[in-house]
């Protein structure tokens, strides 16, 4: 009904209309004849492919062959092969605004989004033909929205005109079936058909996921770092910071970026942005911390465990924005923010001791500070190395009846005190207090019930060295 | 819509110290790394269907602790990956390279799991031996694709059962804490994608959700004056912590097709759907800085309504409801 | 009956499934404490390359010859050598064998898998993994797996133990340089160590190997880990990259897990050219990378596609030799879908 009111509608509008049509059919020819100029152009004068040539871009004829090869080509948002260059199967067309609003990051969340084409390269001329754009609109969207003025500029027959709207329109339609592959990237996951979590034995309680790479999202990606990487206003701002000047803007470093190559030495043939981008696709790195283990080697010729442990570089750094901080601050302007931050630091600070730590206790074998190159102080080797305790019956003595965390702590206060200055602590209010102490003593004091209930679970020894305490017990012990 | 929560649980199974070698390093679309969560609930259904329904542990969710890792790329500025050799075809001639990225991991695994009414009432020792069973069992899988080697740790699989009061299980959970250091736990961080996004369009009315994320994915160098001198500064976004870019699961961008009609899929018995990777962001963490189990698991959900299938941890809203645990062994 | 048909889908995990190879180094009298053995070091040394390419008519005047000999192309190459007062290198992986040879990891066709695991089942009767597993224990004994650390070495003793636990609980010893790399010996206790590794492939065993081979090759000689395939190398960028394994700090040199493999499968000898050629990795096409060559095309019927639907979808049996070779690619494991 609908639908041939709007035929009536253009009929009484044709006289207004024709001046569109007419530029539409303009736009058409141009681009047709662009295409044969290209292609003569690469022709000797005299070659007798010419008149053929000239033939074949006939607007018309032209047009009768497109609405032909458009169905080599396929736009899509979600190309299969992006996963795999050998992989067959459907790749999909879907647009933003047709997902659901979600919380996380995905193709949901384009504001705008560019389309991408798969297929037969040789027929990529069509695809551009496609995308010409009128009036702020592309021919496609004209032509899926059944624009008359368009149908008008491609052919005088209605209906003609009209079985190559519906042949370019298919574009965006997948051929065949709904279909995965064996080198599409399939994932089983658990869905359960109730309230209960999924049973993971019960064959039914799963969906198969095709996962399809997200094109346009890729095309952002790329499309914001390479910029962020090489336009000069990036590379402005970049040498600005090098100089020590001012800049209107700053920049931004991806730091452990990777590049992956697809479809390798052609990247058409995965889809036509990834040509577009040779090929390439940025991947952000999401890489955890890395503990360097080499710190652990024994802690040899040295006092205290301090003294490596206060060369760490990641301890001098918090060691030294913590003093720069604390450096700026006047002596009467100790209020909570401050001493959030402060606080913030030495939990850091306090992190890292306990990192530290587990190295030596989870790391080299037991015993290693009972070498004769070991001057730690008793205390400290009762924290890095715990299980010496199992062997060494005066070691064990000294483990289970001093109060090593006391010390301990006591030790890292000092050290603390010993880095930051105590009198500029105290001058800003700041002091190292008896409740942060008392919270550092019980953290390294939870290590020795950490390592009763370890060794209790582990040694299959008739006789047990320690006593096994449970857990409540060993909490209120070295008080 | 209520965010799901954790499912309850009975114990926790820690399997300490596993070298993983050439686990995949494209951990998404979008970013390469760490294996992400989805590798780890994967894996963890794999391991329950290999013990088989006779075994009685259900395994709920699982907390991922980094040790170290080694990755197979070369570049400076820009990573590119370590290939094998070029492939040869039928008739000799050579494929084209199709990338994979590699990664060697040493790593330690805290899973969640449901005990049913046998494994509850079961002495210590048939626990410890069902732990050192589900440990030998776990070496025969794949994780993220990796083959998992001969452990060279001391530390044994050990199976905890959980205590039934919060503050035992508390408890419970630091002395656990301690074996998994030195390391870095994985922590779901949606609370700064989405705060973040706040931030950003108090400046930029029309930044989006992909803005926040890439934000908080790199490092910005911004000029700041400080009594008329300037000072570049280097932020990671606005956040503190080590943040990064997590593919959190799947979203739909199809509907569910039914069993067996489409073609080309790994069975023709369970419902098929097309999806694409979704994003989020994590944070790796010192496990000294976690109080609480549910701050450490990912659990796979789905929700019907947004087509998303994702995994989720609750370090955010276990850290709201924590209540301070300091003073409770003065 | 409806006609068997492929499964469009269709992937095998491989069942032999080796570690890195780790570079040690020690002397040849010191075997026995080899535990306390450093490791050989990947290490970047600066080369200085000399004009010796073949030179265009253009480039052949004596003025600029000289000017480009005078500026030499300064290179950085990874280099491992054993030191000057040490002559034996020891390479050490684990291999684990996994059981459930022919059950394929993903098949989308229930009957197609059903009539395939009982076309391993009859194979499993017939002949057992026995033929497989002794040639891979040969492949182990002689040393293959060292690629170009064997050529050129005085002496190379192979160590494999069975670990359990972290436990050596036995173990066998062979002298590699008499097992020669053209045949594959399954003799003595080639065929002890083949007992094992059929137990693990057939279930019986949880089977994980610790093999360690000494090889002497003499003090200060260079040694050969895996060189990475590096794409697009800039200019400036090192010319030849080595690979290690990182523990702390130190950079092991090391065979790719993937090259170790690919030696332990090198016992295919049922393929056209076999005699003249020697065995050649188990490929579904009897590929060979280095000699870009495929033994086994598809238009002699002699690749694993054919046998494989011949065998299961037209029960035409394969001679014993290619049910070995096509067992023996289902060990190998891959994607092996039928295309589009």
């Amino acid at each position: 009904m609908a639908k041939c009111f709007q035929t009536l509608l253009q009929v009484e509008d044709m006289g207004e209309q024709t001046l569109r049509s007419k530029a539409l059919a303009a736009l058409i020819a141009e681009f047709i004849n662009g295409r044969l100029t290209d292609k003569l152009d690469k022709l000797a004068e005299d070659d007798p492919k010419r008149d053929a040539l000239i033939a074949q871009y006939q607007p018309a004829v032209w047009l009768v062959d497109a609405a032909r090869r458009v169905s080599q080509l396929q736009l899509v948002t979600h190309p299969l092969k992006a996963t795999h260059p050998d992989a067959r199967g459907s790749s999909l067309f879907v647009t933003p605004d047709l997902l659901p609003v979600r919380q996380e990051v995905g193709t949901h969340a384009l504001a705008g989004f560019v389309s991408d084409v798969v297929g037969n390269a040789a027929a990529l001329d069509v695809y551009k033909f496609l995308k010409l754009e009128h009036e702020g609109r592309s021919l496609l969207a004209l032509l899926q929205s059944g624009d008359a003025d368009v149908l008008a500029a491609l052919s005088d027959d209605a209906e003609q005109a009209e079985a190559w709207r519906e042949a370019f329109c298919s574009i965006t339609e997948p051929a065949g079936g709904p279909a995965s592959h064996s080198l599409a990237k399939q994932v089983y996951w658990p869905v359960s058909p109730d309230d209960f979590p999924p049973d993971a034995l019960d064959d039914s309680h799963f969906h198969l996921l095709s996962v399809l790479n997200s094109s346009p999202l890729s095309h952002w990606l790329y499309g914001r770092i390479q910029a962020h990487r090489f336009s000069e206003e990036a590379k402005a701002a970049r040498q600005a910071r090098r100089d020590g000047v001012d800049h209107p803007h700053g920049y931004h470093d991806y730091p452990l970026l990777a590049e992956e190559k697809k479809g390798g030495t052609k990247p058409q043939n995965i889809s036509q942005l990834n040509s577009e981008r040779k090929g390439s696709n940025y991947l952000l790195a999401s890489l955890p911390p890395q503990w360097d283990s080499s710190l652990t080697r024994p802690l040899y010729g040295v006092d205290s465990l301090f003294v490596r442990f206060g060369s760490l570089p990641q301890v001098r750094r918090l060691l030294r924005e913590l003093r720069d901080y604390l450096g700026k601050q006047k002596s009467e302007a100790n209020n909570m923010h401050i001493r959030n931050r402060r606080d913030a630091w030495l939990d850091d600070i306090f992190t890292e001791l306990l990192q530290f730590g587990a190295a030596f206790s989870n790391g080299p074998a037991k015993g290693w500070t009972a070498d004769s190159n070991c001057r730690l102080p008793l205390e400290e080797q009762c924290w890095l190395d715990p299980y010496r305790a199992e062997d060494d019956a005066d070691f064990n003595q000294t483990f289970q009846w001093q109060d090593w965390p006391t010390q301990l702590a006591e030790r890292f206060a000092r050290w603390l005190n010993g880095q930051l200055g105590a009198e500029r602590l105290a001058k800003l209010q700041l002091s190292l207090n008896e409740a942060e102490f008392d919270y550092w003593r019980r953290e390294l004091a939870h290590d020795l019930a950490w390592q009763r209930d370890l060794d209790s679970k582990r040694r299959e020894l008739g006789q047990r060295l320690l006593p096994t305490a449970s857990a409540e017990e060993t909490q209120h012990e070295p008080a | 819509m209520s965010q799901p929560k954790l499912p309850d649980i009975d114990a926790l199974l820690h399997i300490p110290q596993l070298a993983v070698q050439n686990a995949n390093a494209i951990s998404g679309p979008h970013s390469w790394g760490h294996p992400g969560p989805t590798h780890f609930t994967g894996q963890m259904t794999a391991l329950e269907r290999k013990l088989g329904a006779d075994f009685g542990l259900h395994f709920v969710a699982v907390g991922i602790i980094s040790h170290g890792y080694q990755t197979q790329t070369n570049g400076d500025y820009v990573q590119r990956f370590n290939l094998s050799r070029n492939p040869v075809g039928k008739d000799g001639s050579t494929c084209a390279i199709v990338e994979e990225g590699r990664i060697h991991l040493q790593l330690s695994l805290v899973y969640g799991l449901q005990l049913d009414t046998a494994r509850k009432a079961a002495s210590d020792e048939t626990l410890d031996a069902l732990a050192q069973q589900v440990g030998h069992t776990l070496a025969t899988l794949r994780i993220a694709g990796g083959s998992i080697l001969p452990g060279r740790s001391a530390l044994k699989p050990r199976l905890i059962r959980l205590a039934d009061g919060q503050d035992d299980r508390a408890t419970q959970f630091r002395h656990l804490r301690r074996y998994l250091m030195p390391g870095y736990a994985l922590v779901a961080r949606d609370d700064l994608l989405h705060s973040h996004l706040a931030t950003l369009q108090q400046d930029t009315p029309d930044a989006s959700l992909l803005d926040a994320w890439l934000d908080q994915s790199r490092l910005n160098h911004i000029p700041t004056h400080d009594d008329g001198n300037t000072v570049w500064q280097q932020q990671r976004g606005s956040g503190t912590g080590w943040i990064v870019p997590l593919p959190v699961g799947y979203g739909a961008i199809s509907p569910l097709y039914e069993a067996g009609t489409v073609a080309g899929t790994r069975d023709d018995c369970t419902p098929v759907r097309f999806v694409e990777s979704l994003y989020s962001l994590g944070q790796w963490l010192s496990p000294h800085r976690l109080h609480d189990y549910r701050q450490l698991l990912w659990y796979p959900t789905h929700d019907a309504a947004s087509g998303v299938y994702r995994c989720r941890n609750d370090y955010q809203a276990a850290t709201q409801t924590e209540h301070d645990t300091v003073g409770v062994t003065a | 009956m409806s006609k068997l048909e492929n499964a469009s889908v269709l992937a095998f995990e491989r069942k032999l499934d080796p570690s890195d190879a780790l570079f040690f180094t020690g002397n040849w009298a010191d075997r026995q404490a080899s535990e306390a053995w450093p490791h050989v070091e990947v290490r970047e040394k600066s080369v200085r390359g000399t004009i010796s390419n073949r030179l265009k008519a253009s480039e052949q005047d004596p003025l600029k010859l000289n000017q480009k000999i005078e500026s030499p192309n300064p290179q950085t190459v990874d280099v491992a050598t054993l030191p000057h007062d040490v002559d034996t290198l020891k390479v050490r992986f684990t291999l684990r064998v996994l059981a459930g040879v022919g059950e394929p990891s993903a098949c989308n066709k229930a009957d197609y898998r059903a009539k395939l695991l009982a076309t391993i089942a009859a194979y499993r009767e017939a002949h057992g993994f026995g033929e497989l597993a002794c040639r891979y224990a040969a492949n182990l004994a002689n040393g293959r797996y060292l690629w170009r650390n064997r050529a050129g070495a005085e002496q190379v003793e192979v160590h494999v133990e069975q670990l359990q636990d972290g436990k050596a609980v036995q173990g066998w010893t062979f002298d590699a340089l008499a097992l020669s790399l053209n045949e594959l010996a399954t003799s003595g206790n080639i065929t002890e160590l083949g007992a094992l590794i059929e137990d693990g492939l057939a279930g019986k065993a949880h089977v994980l190997l610790q093999i360690t081979a000494y090889v002497r090759s003499g003090a200060g000689q260079e040694v050969f880990p895996s060189q990475e395939l590096i794409l697009d190398r800039g200019r400036g960028d090192k010319s030849k990259t080595l690979y290690f394994v990182a523990q702390k700090d130190r950079k092991i040199a090391a065979i790719h897990s993937q090259k170790i493999g690919n030696a332990l499968r090198t016992i295919d000898t049922w393929y056209e050219d076999a005699a003249a050629n020697g065995p050649i990795a188990i490929e579904p096409y009897g590929s060979v990378t280095t000699q870009g060559k495929a033994y086994r095309q598809p238009k002699q019927k002699l690749d694993f596609y054919t046998l494989l639907d011949n065998w299961v979808l037209k029960d035409a049996t394969p001679s014993a030799e290619q049910q070995h070779f096509v067992i023996a690619t289902l060990i190998r494991g891959g994607v092996f879908g039928e295309a589009g």
